[in-house]
């Protein structure tokens, strides 16, 4: 079971760019970029960082994937 | 916290490139001045790349390097000792009961390796129980 989520949506809905967001939640833009196109799963930590930065509960950033 | 508002792409892959090549320069030099007969100029070449890898990091205003590279580093981690483990399980006693069957000569340049798996092991074991008391 994999973790889906709306990282590239909410940022893009932002108007911010990958660096942008990597510099706001204390990633490597290389993080972000690997997070949106699914090949790395983000720590507790870091998932409460992004929905903190979009204002929005984690889980509806991230959500279990069927 | 971050210095910059943003992440230029590629100032990030630049100084992570840079960095690299820095600690590899390091090891080369070292080993391959060694190797030259000039094992104190290997020394320095070692301390003077280490030094310029450590200065890149602390130049570079945001983070370098974050949890992805720490997960990369423990999976990479993880592999070489099961590999190193398995490998050790397989060869060692494999080439010691041939050895005790006489069939063939305990290969000298052996010994050394089984001496540092089994201080590799060692420290893993260690390692492990050093976590598992804080885990």
């Amino acid at each position: 079971m994999g973790i889906a989520n709306h990282v590239r949506e909410r940022r893009e809905e932002r108007g911010l760019t990958q660096g942008e967001l990597a510099a706001a939640v204390d990633v490597t833009r290389q993080s972000i970029n690997a997070i949106e196109r699914g090949r790395y799963d983000p720590s507790l930590e870091l998932a409460l960082k992004l929905a903190d930065e979009f204002g929005c509960p984690v889980e509806a950033l991230f959500q279990l994937e069927e | 916290m971050p210095q910059n508002d943003t992440i230029d792409p590629a100032t990030e892959t630049t100084y992570r490139r840079l960095h690299a090549a820095l600690w590899l320069c390091s090891g080369v030099a070292l080993g391959g001045l060694i190797v030259a007969g000039y094992p104190l100029l290997g020394v320095g070449a070692f301390a003077a790349c280490a030094v310029g890898a450590f200065s890149v990091y602390r130049r570079y205003g945001d983070p370098l390097f974050d949890e992805r590279d720490q997960r990369i580093q423990e999976a990479a981690s993880e592999r070489t000792i099961t590999i190193f483990g398995l490998g050790s399980a397989v060869v060692f006693p494999t080439v010691t009961a041939l050895w005790a069957l006489d069939v063939i000569a305990w290969p000298l340049w052996l010994t050394p390796i089984a001496f540092f798996v089994a201080a590799l092991s060692l420290l893993h074991g260690a390692s492990l129980a050093y976590e598992r008391r804080w885990a």
